[in-house]
């Protein structure tokens, strides 16, 4: 069933999402085309402003993503639609995993696009020279490989990302246990969660850097900070987060088990 | 076993008591009418039993469980609400129905669906409230469920489609499952009906067998909630 869900769930967010793709992906060929021409004040706005339109693009193709599981979410168990999705022969927490799944796909697909689009529009050699240069300077400070930092860095982000994808669908299905002011609710949940988390997370690197030398300099230095304390940091937070999801995914799924209350 | 049992049921929407102290079973193989005004209660007791509502207290027990994913393959519930996804196409609808429901019958459904002259590709979105409603109803009666619950299927519709939704109730269901059939229409519906509920001000006030009930009183049953329930 969890596959069955997940397919209608993939088809109804990534129908929008693939339109924002192509868009996207026509202004990164047309940013490229723009380095074809010759050098001239005209050419330089153009290119600026297709170059901004593609970025935004690239941006947009993320966190429309994530905007559009929310409002599946919210459509699909609490508007007209949760009439069906309710009374399907599934259990709460599979239609639950299958939004969630959904989204985490829909943001690695956005991720692709963006990295697709960046290539199209940006790629030279020298700019590529560039990156790895400077990648490389920081992966021989940090005694480690560029491939290791690249792929901590895509973790940590895609942890972030999954982080605010939760808290979302968290503060909406909380928001909408109540019997008005749903909406504003939802809002209100997200955020209290948000900040909740994120002064735990706070509270919890600053107990750690109590007891850690190298994490001590995060809170009372100001200089650059050490190989280890980074890389105690950087695990830090890939736990912190990777907890975060779980504890939001375990809310959510309790709460709904609780039962809902369709208008 | 009953095929449904509801025990000492109630529900507030906070200070607000909607729904008063519900017990009442329902038997296999009989039509049941859900008869009361407007705003008594009839949508949240039939929400209830299909778990789009949490109760306050009490149980509600199909077959001798809870409501789960395993009631939920047996009650096909037709609610006044329109709840497909309007993207869909018809025929995409069907194979929703098909992948999640095992009881349902496609080929039943498109059968119901050519007799309206719809045409499968065309958008839900596209098509008027009505013919919505019409689409809903011929999903619902094309599952092969022990439990039909009809909320309002004639209300806001013409008498000619009365005729069509009472036709198709009755000659698609499945033999030997019951219908709750939720309505304020009475004299529409009364003649297929088995067993009477009325409800009013979220109470059970009367449950009876409709022959005995209108035998009894030596009046229709439209006549007699009429003047039980005379504002």
């Amino acid at each position: 069933m969890l596959k069955n869900l997940l397919k209608y769930d993939l088809k109804w967010i990534l129908k929008v999402e693939y339109i924002w793709s192509a868009i996207t992906i026509i202004f990164a060929i047309l940013t490229r085309l723009t380095s074809f021409l010759n050098e001239s004040v005209i050419t330089s706005i153009i290119k600026a402003v297709l170059t901004s339109i593609t970025i935004t693009g690239m941006l947009n193709v993320l966190f429309n993503g994530i905007i559009r599981t929310w409002i599946r979410v919210r459509n699909n168990l609490y508007k007209d639609e949760a009439y069906l999705t309710h009374t399907l022969p599934v259990e709460s927490k599979t239609i639950l995993s299958s939004k969630v799944l959904s989204g985490i796909i829909t943001m690695l697909f956005g991720i692709l696009i963006i990295t697709i689009s960046f290539f199209i529009a940006f790629y030279n050699e020298s700019l590529i020279n560039y990156i790895k240069e400077s990648m490389q300077i920081v992966a021989t400070t940090l005694n480690s490989s560029v491939t290791k930092i690249l792929l901590i860095l895509f973790i940590v982000l895609f942890l972030e990302f999954t982080f605010i994808l939760m808290i979302g669908i968290t503060g909406i299905i909380k928001g909408h246990e109540a019997n008005n002011g749903k909406v504003i609710k939802s809002v209100l949940y997200s955020g209290i969660y948000w900040l909740s988390f994120s002064a735990l997370s706070l509270l919890i690197i600053y107990l750690i850097s109590l007891a850690n030398k190298d994490m001590n300099a995060l809170f009372t230095g100001t200089g650059v900070i050490s190989y280890s304390a980074l890389k105690l940091f950087l695990l830090l937070v890939i736990i912190i987060y990777t907890i975060y999801i779980i504890v939001l995914y375990f809310i959510s799924r309790h709460e709904l088990n609780k039962g809902v209350n369709i208008d | 076993m009953e095929l449904l049992e509801i025990k000492n049921l109630y529900k507030n929407y906070g200070e607000k008591q909607v729904l008063k102290n519900i017990n009442l079973t329902v038997p296999r193989g009989k039509i049941i009418g859900l008869l009361g005004k407007n705003g008594t209660g009839k949508t949240t007791l039939i929400k209830l039993i299909n778990g789009l509502l949490t109760p306050t207290e009490g149980k509600i027990i199909f077959k001798g469980e809870k409501i789960g994913p395993q009631s939920k393959l047996n009650i096909a519930y037709l609610p006044e609400r329109t709840y497909l996804d309007k993207s869909m196409t018809i025929k995409e609808t069907l194979y929703f129905f098909k992948e999640f429901y095992a009881n349902f019958d496609i080929d039943k459904a498109k059968d119901l669906l050519k007799k309206l002259d719809l045409d499968e590709n065309q958008k839900i979105v596209k098509m008027s409230k009505g013919m919505q409603e019409k689409v809903q109803l011929v999903l619902v009666m094309s599952r092969k469920a022990e439990l039909y619950i009809l909320d309002e299927p004639l209300g806001g519709v013409d008498p000619a489609t009365r005729d069509y939704i009472l036709d198709t109730i009755l000659t698609n269901f499945n033999e030997g499952a019951s219908i709750i059939i939720s309505t304020h229409l009475i004299s529409d519906i009364e003649r297929i009906l088995d067993e009477v509920i009325f409800i009013d001000k979220g109470e059970i006030k009367l449950t009876s067998d409709a022959d005995e009930l209108r035998n009894k009183e030596n009046a229709s049953i439209d006549e007699i909630f009429r003047r039980m329930f005379k504002c």
